[in-house]
């Protein structure tokens, strides 16, 4: 009985705190809306009883409303978040797709001959996971985290305007680099 | 005695001091100040919002009167503010005070005289670009935007160090600021935290005192100071750089070498604990790593913008070499009325200071050891 | 999955859990006080009654707020350090009791250590000022470069104790404490801590020439949550250290909750001391050091620690 209500307060707060990313007039507030939203989603995990998927999707999304504040004032300077500005951007079109999407899903949640469950959960539901994991699905989990990683450095890479050449000269010799500012190892 | 009372009482046990000093002949009453609080257990403020007492040593000219009227009006109460004129009124004055935070009643009308929506007309120095960049106005709804939320004007953008396009942000650092030389203001236009241009003068600046060239001292009796004062001023100067580092152990075993200076300690004993500190210092790999390449002055920077020779290095190098001046001093073996005239005029410390972080730029400021500033320098920019 | 050696105990004890923080965060204050006192000269007895004389002061003092400031998330990430160093704590077990027996009670504990990121950069955003802006990003840059090398840490004690929860890690090492044999990762570990307590060597976010960084438009009574809200999570990750590489309760003669107490009391004393002596390590610095040398280190160190666990078993 708690947990029913639970899980219906935590969907409804997630339903909107996705919504107010879109309501509210500063990129901070949205991007903790974001946050808040992926939190009750995290909770509703535990709540059913995923708790390493739970608390991993809590710590994942927190972690990356940080980080995105970084990017927020990187690309855009304090202004956004500060000036009161809107966050919806061509507003029928989207409408249109969201609405469209929203009924094709729904009708066909309610619609589709779900099959009935077989079988009942492993008893270590994590233990099970990690075996999935690291069984069959071994390579593709352990190539896509490095391959992210490597997309994300190479994008910032590619986008600063000082390459290495300008940095430690022609012959890649200079030591130390010819940075504004050191790093901390002296490379 | 009610609860309330006692409580206030307690409370007032742990005040917290914001300690401002006019440039002149300020330096003593502001190391006396410090060391009273310190020794009645109260701590000195970081900033305003930290603050209970507001400390004003020396006359403040028109300049500096005005921003402490402004600091005062940031201090949450219960709050006092106290002038100390020379150094032997420095205890009555905080024990003034102490009276002044536990009155409820004067507290009571001093809060209810204050004003509760700001007052802009000392807005920032911002100044009113509203230049949007490279915004898509597409079909972005700009009916209900405010250009100027709260009624500050927005910053406007520009290329940066980095290649980024950040908002230019103009701060002003100084003059009631700590670890900072009295009466300097350095106004700086940020980009990020990175200080693109920057400007330096000193408050209550006479524009028609013929320039020195030099760091004029403080008016009067500098003349006149001794080996140890000079010292002392050195480890003053030392303990601001180590307190800016975060070094709070070295930084109060500096500050109480100042106070034992200043009473008229034995010239070799200190000398000794100078030696002591200096030896720590350099030991320390920490500070070494924190410390380094920060601005480093080659010889050629030293002559370009006339700057002493034991400036030379980064600012740890400048650090041992301030020890090693103090140390020098009581020994006999520096001439401390030459060293003097010598110092650095807040001329140079807008060159010295763009393109670094702010960080970087107050330890920078810290480790020139800058001599304390008389009133009659003109202002630089850079 | 082995039976948890620790049993959870109804959440009524929570308040009891909430009050032993407070006593540690008390303990930590008047460490500090004390220590603070004894360098400037002033009477030790200053420093004795330092917390409660500073709360007092606080709880006397006026809120304040600046214009556009965004009360909102202001005030969340004041608030909302005591909250987390709560939740951190619940998944400790004293002895042979918990609040939460969570089969992934590590990484709850670490869940907890990266809201803390969100709660900081709230508070130096939300005071629409220049110097607690510089804060708050002083304070994600060093984020940037402890929380990886912090979560590989972690991750060592649970592969040596094959198990997420924190009650199967505190048993594994009825032999051996982990620290033995972790060294790396109790080091990056502590590191971590301290480091978003935003304490000591890493409080450039809180910074005197920024005027107190993120602090530097506090005061009042969020002044309070804010400072109680660092010495409470300095004190729940001292805690934390006990199950994880400290060997939980066991020790001789003393009964096990004792032992957890002395230890995270004295881990807690080390980490108070700690703060003067160290110089403050810059940001932009450090992040190439957590990711150059500390990272590769703490992964080198699972490895290690992996090796050991397959010979072993």
């Amino acid at each position: 009985m708690v947990v029913d209500v639970a899980f219906w307060v935590l969907s409804v707060l997630a339903v909107l705190g996705g919504a107010a990313v879109f309501y509210v007039d500063s990129m901070a507030r949205a991007t903790y809306a974001l946050a808040l939203s992926f939190i009750a989603v995290g909770l509703v995990a535990l709540l059913l009883q995923q708790n390493y998927v739970g608390v991993v999707t809590i710590l994942m999304m927190v972690m990356e409303m940080a980080v995105m504040a970084v990017y927020m004032v990187m690309f855009m300077g304090m202004n956004p978040a500060l000036m009161p500005m809107s966050m919806v951007h061509g507003k029928r079109m989207a409408m249109a797709a969201a609405g469209g999407v929203f009924a094709l899903l729904a009708s066909g949640i309610l619609l589709v001959d779900w099959p009935s469950r077989r079988g009942a959960p492993a008893g270590d539901v994590t233990m099970a996971l990690g075996e999935e994991l690291m069984g069959p699905k071994m390579l593709a989990m352990a190539v896509v985290s490095p391959v992210m990683v490597a997309t994300i450095v190479a994008g910032v890479v590619l986008a600063a305007h000082r390459t290495r050449y300008d940095r430690m000269g022609d012959d890649l010799r200079r030591r130390p680099a010819d940075d504004p500012q050191p790093g901390g190892v002296g490379r | 005695m009610g609860l309330r009372e006692s409580l206030a009482r307690y409370a007032v046990r742990s005040a917290h001091v914001l300690v401002a000093e006019a440039p002149g002949a300020n330096w003593h009453t502001r190391v006396t100040v410090e060391r009273h609080v310190l020794a009645r257990g109260w701590r000195l403020a970081s900033s305003p919002a930290d603050a209970d007492v507001l400390a004003v040593c020396g006359v403040p000219g028109t300049e500096l009167a005005g921003a402490l009227d402004l600091v005062w009006d940031q201090l949450p109460g219960p709050r006092s503010r106290v002038r100390v004129d020379g150094p032997d009124t420095a205890a009555t004055a905080l024990e003034q005070a102490e009276r002044d935070l536990l009155d409820e009643s004067a507290q009571r009308d001093d809060s209810r005289s204050r004003p509760t929506t700001p007052d802009m007309d000392h807005g920032g120095d911002g100044d009113g670009d509203m230049d949007h960049g490279d915004m898509d106005h597409g079909d972005m709804d700009h009916g209900d935007m405010d250009m100027a939320p709260g009624g500050i004007p927005l910053a406007g953008g520009g290329q940066d160090r980095d290649g980024l396009e950040m908002d230019v942000l103009h701060l002003r650092l100084g003059p009631v600021l700590p670890y900072w030389p009295a009466g300097l203001v350095l106004r700086c236009s940020l980009q990020g935290d990175v200080i693109v241009e920057a400007e330096a003068h000193v408050v209550d600046a006479d524009p028609h005192a013929p320039h020195h060239g030099h760091a004029a001292g403080p008016i009067g009796n500098d003349d006149h100071d001794s080996a140890a004062i000079f010292a002392a001023r050195r480890c003053d100067n030392a303990a601001n750089l180590l307190a800016l580092a975060g070094w709070e152990e070295a930084a109060t075993r500096a500050r109480s070498l100042r106070d034992r200076l200043v009473d008229g300690a034995d010239a070799g004993v200190a000398a000794a604990s100078v030696a002591e500190l200096s030896r720590r210092v350099a030991r320390s790999r920490l500070l070494r790593w924190s410390l380094r390449r920060l601005r480093p002055l080659c010889e050629a920077d030293l002559e370009a913008h006339g700057l002493p020779s034991h400036l030379l290095g980064d600012p740890r190098d400048r650090l041992l070499a301030i020890l090693d001046r103090a140390r020098g001093a009581l020994h006999g073996s520096v001439d401390t009325s030459a060293a003097r005239r010598e110092g650095v005029t807040p001329g140079v410390l807008p060159h010295l200071v763009t393109g670094l972080d702010l960080a970087t730029a107050r330890l920078v400021v810290a480790s020139l050891d800058l001599e304390p500033l008389g009133t009659s320098q003109e202002p630089a920019h850079a | 999955m082995p039976d948890s050696t620790v049993t959870a105990i109804s959440p009524v004890w929570a308040l009891a859990g909430a009050t032993a923080l407070g006593l540690l965060v008390v303990l930590a204050a008047v460490l500090d006080g004390l220590l603070g006192a004894r360098a400037t000269g002033a009477a030790g007895s200053t420093g004795l009654r330092r917390p409660l004389a500073e709360a007092t002061r606080l709880l006397r003092q006026r809120r304040r707020t600046t214009v556009a400031a965004d009360r909102l998330l202001w005030r969340v990430g004041g608030a909302g350090l005591v909250v987390v160093a709560l939740m951190m704590v619940t998944v400790v077990p004293l002895g042979e009791w918990t609040l939460l027996d969570l089969d992934v009670g590590v990484m709850w504990f670490n869940a907890m250590d990266v809201i803390v990121w969100a709660l900081v950069w709230l508070t130096g955003w939300g005071a629409n000022s220049a110097n607690s802006l510089v804060g708050g990003y002083r304070f994600l840059a060093h984020g940037l470069g402890y929380e990886l090398p912090l979560m590989f840490a972690l991750v060592a004690p649970a592969v040596a104790a094959s198990s997420l929860n924190v009650g199967d890690v505190a048993a594994a090492q009825n032999r051996v404490w982990f620290v033995a044999w972790m060294p790396v990762a109790f080091a990056v570990y502590c590191l971590g801590v301290v480091a978003f307590s935003v304490w000591g060597p890493f409080s450039p976010a809180l910074g005197g020439d920024i005027a107190g960084g993120v602090r530097a438009e506090l005061s009042g009574v969020d002044r309070l949550l804010f400072d109680g809200g660092r010495y409470a999570l300095l004190a729940a990750g001292a805690a934390f250290a006990v199950p994880m590489f400290l060997g939980g309760g066991s020790g001789p003669l003393l009964p096990s909750e004792v032992w957890v107490v002395l230890k995270t009391a004295s881990l807690l004393g080390v980490f108070v001391w700690l703060r003067r002596k160290l110089p403050a390590v810059r940001p932009d610095v450090f992040m190439e050091l957590g990711w150059m040398v500390l990272l590769p280190a703490v992964l080198l160190q699972d490895l290690v620690v992996a090796v050991v666990v397959v010979w072993r078993g």
